[in-house]
């Protein structure tokens, strides 16, 4: 009776072990799993941003008309495009979380909400020096990440 | 005849000698899907970083050096070229401290003559 009653608390215990370590290894999949998706959104986020903002910038290079300006008090890149006898702009910025374009005739008025949202981020801050400009991307985990873009335009003036 | 607990226990034994197996194989394919998700990172940023090098350079910049820090790692960003008549090719790279070429680009721009 003893020896049946020390077998089933062996048992008992094992089972235990045997639970923890489904659970263990349970959390530990799902923690990698978290963090390989995370990490996998950061970078298209990052690769989503910087190549779009590169080849916007490079596909409407024209001598100044990409610049860094103020759009309803945020900070936004302006590519500038004659059409006929018409001038659009096209403002690319943050706000509310989101990079985020948005075209429009000279002379209209519109709200930094109304431009259609092409990727997460938190931040997005230009500086140009001379024909480089420099992209400041802040992502919503913090990340921050900068890169240039060149305009070529201006060597072509030169 | 076995008691039901002893049965139980070897069956229980069976179970997490399976198991033990099982999670030493998927323990594995998280470390490696984990390391292969850092080293993802690493070449996206270190693209990025290159990218950024080359529009310098194709801008006229002569120092396009740099180094940045991801992943608590350090990395170098470098360039070396040559002046070939009119036009300087070269190539920048990403490497780690510990010398892995993480990345590299080749670039070329027109090479400033002389007047």
């Amino acid at each position: 009776m003893k020896k049946l009653s020390m077998s089933g608390v062996f048992v008992t215990v094992l089972a235990c072990i045997f639970a923890v370590a489904i659970l263990g290894t349970l959390l530990f999949g799902v923690s990698v799993y978290k963090s390989v998706a995370t990490d996998s959104v950061v970078n298209q986020d990052r690769r989503v941003c910087m190549g779009y903002i590169n080849q916007k910038v490079h596909g409407s290079d024209k001598l100044d008309m990409v610049y860094v300006t103020d759009f309803c008090g945020i900070q936004a890149l302006c590519i500038d495009e004659q059409i006929d006898d018409s001038l659009y702009h096209t403002m690319i910025y943050a706000y509310g979380g989101k990079l985020r374009e948005i075209s429009y005739l000279d002379g209209l008025e519109f709200n930094p909400e109304d431009g259609d949202e092409i990727a997460d981020v938190d931040t997005l801050d230009f500086m140009q020096i001379g024909e480089v400009i420099t992209v400041t991307v802040t992502d919503a985990e913090g990340n921050s990440y900068s890169g240039a873009v060149y305009l070529r335009s201006g060597e072509v003036a030169a | 005849m076995r008691s039901k607990a002893s049965l139980f226990l070897i069956e229980m034994l069976i179970a997490v000698i399976v198991f033990s197996f099982s999670a030493a194989i998927a323990t594995n394919v998280f470390a490696k899907s984990k390391q292969m998700s850092d080293n993802a990172t690493t070449v996206s940023v270190a693209i990025v970083k290159a990218g950024s090098a080359a529009e310098r350079f194709r801008s006229g910049v002569k120092e396009i050096s740099s180094t940045y820090e991801s992943g608590g790692r350090w990395y170098a960003v470098d360039y070396s070229g040559s002046v070939d008549g009119s036009v300087e090719t070269g190539e920048i790279s990403v490497t780690a401290t510990d010398g892995e070429v993480v990345y590299s680009l080749p670039v070329a721009r027109l090479a400033e003559v002389s007047p």
